[in-house]
């Protein structure tokens, strides 16, 4: 480019810095966030395999009576097998005045497990009477070396000593089962303890486990599939590490990140597409005279293409470098955040060059292809037509809506011009109103996930459990707890139920889930859209929809149900099916659950509390009888459930910004061009004495009808784009689907119509200090 | 004073009459000044320009580019403020406005008339008049269409400026600038984008709209075959008013040549 040219490109950059500023941000805000997204993706992905390599996650789990003894078996399989026996059992545990649920997994006696191993935080591996504190529950109870806890044995309570605390890549995320993702340490968590405190504890042979992990990554798809057959030929259950809770809530998570990374900054930069090729395109038309001039002068078009095209890439790159350092501490800031939040010992910040680059060629890129059709057009435009000074002919005619209803031919030829600029040029109105849909898209689709979160939240803890509390009782011990609890004044019902970890199997489909038992006349749940079924039936099995799809089930179908703990199967047919997005499971009636599974008649108890009554009184209450392992609120379990989705809060806060920016830029690009376009015919108007402010109002009418035309556009396509998303958690069993609040599509429009109101200003302002002098005597273009 | 509020629209003629009648001229200039920029890029546009237009008058301001002229013009329509002097229309110092008061001024009493006709592309010829009506009263439709017949135009009411004539236009322009029955009609080259026939129909538009008695009208151009239908000429040079002449006998704009 020469010089005179790049001087030309200089200053007419800085002639329209403000406008050339507005698509460098939306630019910038599409780097920052596929950078900030995509680093956050690439860093999590590998602190966690950096974890789960230090650490050896078990690449798949056998469980069940004599799976230890298939040890030489697995480790004769390809992929250099590392395999560790263990043992598991759950009992109370008493921290303070405060008892849970305690998981204790075996380990050896003072040494590290071959496969699973854990990350010391503080202290030393637990040697005999004593037990190493999974780092959560120390976290929530400042648990230290030294300290005593209490384990429920079938002797009574028994002191332990914590020897320290640490990290297990089994429960980065301390979930209890794949149907029980969301506890807290108030309820559950994890010990672990040497086998014989394991074998001490359990009043019943604890579950036994064979953990396999393959040395040769490579070879590890292989050792898993041969692992599986030899458990299947035993006719025991195994999971992979899809199927281990931390594993698949953590993997999930991460996914979404890489998917957000992929979605958001197309939608960022379609929307500096959109400003970009807006700007260009009126600075084109504003210069065709010169232009015209200058290829009657014999310039080639090439010349000229490559010098509109300069502008777009000087939009370009303006966007890049403040989106890279944005980016790059924004991702940084992210990562640290999530580890944190997590535990994780170490966590993996660096610089993937690859993503910069591929960010910086994106944005250019983008910029580029904004820039090609006016650069085009410019290169194509003709010097006879860029010196004529007719206006172009026989396209302008009334508005559809004038067409449609007649009478609006009557109202003031103010809002006349004002109905047909709208759709003058027809191009930069699409254009204006896709960027405006854009911006709403995207926040709606962060804000449909938290409501829907939401939803799912409250319809299961208010709808569909009807319990206060769950109590889970030692063996024996349920009568005296259920008589106690029965005769609390504070307790207004009170009824046994059971809970076991079971396989379902329809033929060669399987799915490892819970059972729950209740009462037939059960009043601590509903069941919706069970085909009128209100309670458990006498016979039979209601599933959930989850369970319905991944087992190819349909009602009459016969489910064998097999006890993980005892590995007896009974067979049940399915009676019908319930909608309960957070579960999926499977309800039997209590009074059938002895039938042929050897498991005891009941686990626990469910309980419903008076109005009013003093929740954590009842919970110390009950806790502290004898026989009680632990105590669930119910409303402390949804409190953690809302928490812990509470990053989506923060999320849609971020990317109202974020869009409200973007809508701002884009609608300040449009507004400038088109005031821009027509100054000559408004400063006429304001010498002919139209007041200032009454054109102001015209112009800010005109650009909020584009607005307001965007609005539902952008509904629509952020509630499909968000069910879409949603779609996408369809695992596990879950089933959800969008649920967005009636207000809140309301909320998400007000925000970017008051980012509209917003970006009106500056050009409102220009327009009152329009110099009519100067502007009357242009030529229109 | 002109007051914000819309007031009621004066009886221009009467204005223009007793103004005639009583010696007062319709537009006054002392000591005008105009001053662009400062320090070395100073430039004066207007020194000391005196002057007086009389109602009803046709008067052309001739003078090369950079003279002043249009300058003048615009600060007599109240779209610029003269560095220093006085400007008197119907008794009022103009000059000393604020910016509403002389929005206000600009949609009462005056009317313009540009080179490149200025009219609003998304509206029909009747519509562009219609929306400057609308400012100045009611029955704003009545009124533009008999601007619009005024001018020899109501038969294309209904068309859109890319289907009108150049000469078609501004003969738009001038009903819009003339529904509002401004005392003023400001014209600056009305005839620059026209041909010679065309240039000669909206002159003669022009004249008879003075020639009625019902406004004073001003035209710049440095097109001196004009002067001669002028009722008087004014020529400006560097700023200043080098001369000023009657003509005696104006011609028909039909007779004009150039």
């Amino acid at each position: 480019m020469s010089r005179v040219f790049r001087a030309k490109l200089r200053r007419d950059v800085w002639r329209q810095r403000w406008q050339f500023a507005a698509v460098a941000i939306v630019i910038a805000l599409g780097v920052c966030v596929f950078v900030a997204a995509f680093d956050a993706y690439r860093n999590l992905s590998g602190s966690f395999d950096r974890a789960y390599a230090t650490q050896r996650l078990p690449d798949v789990v056998i469980t069940g009576p004599g799976s230890s003894a298939l040890a030489g078996d697995v480790s004769a399989l390809p992929g250099n097998p590392v395999v560790q026996a263990r043992h598991e059992t759950e009992t109370g545990l008493r921290v303070g005045g405060h008892t849970l649920l305690g998981r204790v997994v075996g380990t050896p006696d003072g040494s590290q497990p071959a496969v699973a191993r854990l990350a010391l935080r503080t202290g030393r591996l637990p040697g005999p009477g004593e037990v190493l504190v999974e780092q959560h529950l120390a976290d929530h109870f400042h648990l230290r070396p030294g300290q005593t806890l209490g384990l429920l044995g079938p002797a009574g309570w028994q002191d332990v000593t914590v020897s320290g605390t640490g990290l297990s890549t089994e429960y980065f995320w301390p979930a209890r089962s794949a149907q029980e993702v969301m506890t807290t340490p108030d309820y559950f968590g994890v010990l672990f303890a040497p086998e014989t405190t394991v074998q001490a504890l359990s009043p019943a042979p604890p579950t036994e486990q064979l953990a396999i992990y393959a040395q040769d990554r490579g070879a590890a798809a292989e050792l898993v599939k041969e692992t599986q057959n030899i458990a299947a030929a035993h006719g025991l259950p195994s999971a992979t590490r899809a199927d281990q809770p931390s594993f698949h809530a953590l993997d999930e998570d991460v996914k979404s990140i890489g998917t957000f990374a992929t979605l958001l900054p197309c939608l960022f930069l379609a929307a500096a597409v959109v400003g970009t090729y807006v700007l260009l395109s009126r600075m084109v038309a504003a210069q065709r005279a010169v232009i015209g001039t200058l290829t009657a002068n014999g310039l080639p078009p090439g010349v000229l293409r490559r010098h509109y095209l300069g502008y777009g890439l000087v939009a370009g790159a303006a966007g890049v470098a403040p989106g890279l350092i944005g980016g790059y501490v924004f991702g940084d800031w992210f990562t640290t955040q999530y580890t944190s939040a997590l535990g994780l010992p170490l966590h993996v910040t660096q610089l993937h060059p690859w993503t910069l680059v591929i960010a910086t060629g994106a944005a250019l890129a983008a910029a580029c292809l904004a820039a090609w059709a006016p650069a085009r057009q410019a290169a194509a435009t003709s010097p006879a037509e860029a010196m004529s000074t007719a206006p172009a002919g026989g396209r302008e005619r009334r508005s559809l809506l004038e067409r449609a209803l007649p009478p609006l031919r009557r109202v003031r030829a103010r809002w006349r011009m004002v109905a047909r600029s709208v759709t003058r040029n027809r191009k930069r109105s699409l254009l204006t109103i896709g960027g405006v849909a854009v911006s709403l898209s995207l926040v709606l689709v962060f804000a449909g996930l938290r409501d829907t979160v939401s939803t799912v939240v409250d319809r299961q803890f208010g709808t569909i459990q009807r319990q206060s509390a769950e109590v889970t009782t030692a063996p024996g011990a349920l009568p005296s707890v259920l008589s106690a609890v029965s005769a609390d004044p504070a307790v207004q019902a009170a009824e046994p139920y059971a809970r076991l970890d079971v396989s379902l199997t329809n033929g060669p489909h399987r799915f490892d889930t819970l059972l729950i038992a209740l009462r037939g006349d059960t009043a601590m749940h509903r069941f919706p859209s069970s085909g009128g079924i209100a309670q458990p039936p006498p016979r039979g099995l209601l599933v959930s929809q989850g369970v319905k799809s991944t087992l190819h089930l349909s009602p009459g179908t016969p489910v064998t149900i097999t006890s993980a703990q005892s590995g007896r199967s009974v067979a049940e047919p399915v009676v019908g099916f319930v909608d309960e997005p957070m579960s999926a499971v499977a309800y039997i009636r209590l009074d059938r659950l002895d039938q042929g599974l050897g498991a005891p008649s009941a686990t626990g108890i469910l309980l419903r509390l008076q109005p009013g009554a003093d929740r954590d009184a009842v919970q110390a209450r009950i806790s502290a009888l004898p026989g009680v392992q632990s105590y669930q609120d119910t409303q402390a379990l949804a409190s953690a459930m809302r928490n812990a989705f509470s990053l989506y809060d923060t999320l849609v806060g971020i990317m109202l910004v974020f869009a409200a920016v973007m809508a701002a830029a884009l609608l300040f690009n449009a507004m400038s061009a088109n005031v821009a376009e027509r100054s000559v015919e408004l400063g006429t108007l304001r010498a002919a004495g139209m007041a200032p402010g009454m054109l102001a109002r015209l112009i800010a009418v005109e650009n909020l009808a584009l607005v307001a035309i965007g609005i539902p556009v952008g509904l629509l396509t952020g509630t499909l784009l968000a069910r879409w998303l949603m779609a996408g958690y369809q695992t596990q069993g879950y089933h959800w689907s969008l649920q967005m609040k009636t207000l809140t599509p309301v909320y998400v429009a007000c925000g970017i119509l008051l980012a509209a109101l917003i970006a009106q200003t500056p050009v409102l302002r220009t327009l009152r200090r329009i110099d009519i002098a100067r502007i009357v005597r242009e030529r229109s273009l | 004073m002109w007051s914000r509020t819309q007031t009621s629209k004066p009886d221009v003629a009467t204005v223009a009459e007793q103004a005639a009648r009583s010696g007062h001229p319709a537009v006054r200039l002392e000591s005008l000044t105009k001053t662009y920029g400062s320090g070395a890029s100073t430039v004066q546009a207007l020194k000391n320009v005196g002057l007086e237009i009389w109602p009803g008058e046709f008067v052309v301001l001739l003078g090369p580019s950079g003279s002043g002229k249009t300058t003048l013009l615009n600060i007599v329509g109240g779209i610029e403020r003269p560095t220093s002097g006085r400007i008197e229309v119907a008794g009022t110092d103009i000059a000393a406005l604020d910016e509403a008061a002389r929005t206000e001024y600009r949609r009462s009493r005056v009317g313009f008339v540009f080179q490149f006709f200025n009219l609003v592309p998304s509206l029909t010829a009747l519509e562009n008049v219609e929306i400057i009506a609308e400012l100045t009263g009611p029955d704003a439709l009545v009124r533009s269409r008999a601007a619009l017949e005024g001018v020899g135009l109501a038969a294309a009411a209904d068309r859109f400026p890319g289907q009108l004539s150049g000469g078609q236009q501004q003969r738009v322009a001038i009903a819009r600038a003339i529904v509002k029955e401004p005392p003023l009609l400001l014209c600056d080259e009305p005839t620059g984008s026209l041909d010679l026939e065309v240039g000669r129909q909206v002159l003669e538009v022009l004249r008879a709209l003075a020639r009625e008695g019902h406004h004073t009208v001003m035209v710049v151009t440095h097109n001196s075959a004009i002067a001669a239908m002028a009722d008087r000429v004014v020529w400006l040079h560097s700023g200043t008013v080098s001369r000023q002449e009657k003509v005696a006998s104006p011609v028909e704009a039909a007779d004009l040549w150039w």
